[in-house]
């Protein structure tokens, strides 16, 4: 029993194949075993779920990479990336040698530096797996397809903002 | 749309929630239909809105007075 159907598979192969440009780097933030609920923090109960869809996905680009952050072994990776809710997905574009050096160097400037802002709070699964596939072609092609009129509104923000979406699996 | 935001503006922190996994959020916003979205906890709206409606919700979320 897979995640991705086995009749989808080539279809999205063949997507990534073509449409991916710069490699995509997925950051998983997980937990292995379950856990009582730890107060302050959303445990979402799937886990397993999510890092099998993510590694079913990483199978079908050489350009997809995988990184997994058991929060229990590295509870620094949370706290760097701001990360409140288990699982949580993080797509971005994959660090070049350069920035993944300074990532060392400096921890606090790297969620910002290289945007760990696009997040899956629980399993990006049903429906949802569209809009990840669809966010990995966008980070690797470093562009999107709003407006021009909509870019300018967006790249004039200097305020921090949140946009939490709320959504179902169906 | 939502995560578009995030891609063009590394200020904007873009979260897709898995409403039925994240209970305890979904009622603190009072989630009852979805998709659902908050922006900064001041502005909401339910549904897929056209792209001026949701710059609308941004700019109203990042305003001072709004």
């Amino acid at each position: 029993m897979t995640i991705i159907a086995d009749k989808d598979r080539p279809a999205v192969r063949d997507l990534l194949a073509r449409e991916l440009v710069e490699d995509v780097e997925l950051l998983l933030f997980t937990r292995g075993r379950s856990y009582p609920f730890e107060s302050g923090r959303q445990d979402g109960q799937s886990c397993a779920e999510t890092r099998e869809l993510l590694e079913e996905l990483e199978k079908l680009s050489d350009q997809l990479h995988l990184t997994i952050h058991d929060v229990d072994a590295e509870p620094a990776a949370a706290t760097l990336y701001n990360v409140t809710a288990l699982p949580t997905v993080i797509v971005r574009r994959r660090p070049n040698a350069t920035e993944a050096a300074q990532n060392d160097a400096s921890a606090h400037s790297a969620p910002g530096e290289i945007g760990a802002n696009v997040r899956f709070l629980g399993l990006p699964g049903g429906y949802e797996i569209s809009t990840l596939l669809a966010d990995v072609v966008d980070i690797s092609k470093g562009r999107t397809d709003l407006s021009a009129g909509a870019l300018d509104v967006v790249r004039a923000i200097d305020t921090p903002v949140h946009v939490q979406v709320f959504v179902t699996p169906t | 749309m939502a995560h578009q935001l995030a891609m063009e503006n590394p200020r904007i922190v873009s979260d897709v929630i898995e409403a039925n996994e994240f209970q305890d959020l979904s009622e603190r916003y009072g989630v009852r239909s979805v998709p659902k979205t908050v922006i900064n906890d001041r502005v909401e709206f339910v549904g897929s809105l056209p792209e001026a409606k949701v710059l609308e919700a941004l700019q109203q979320a990042v305003s001072r007075d709004g």
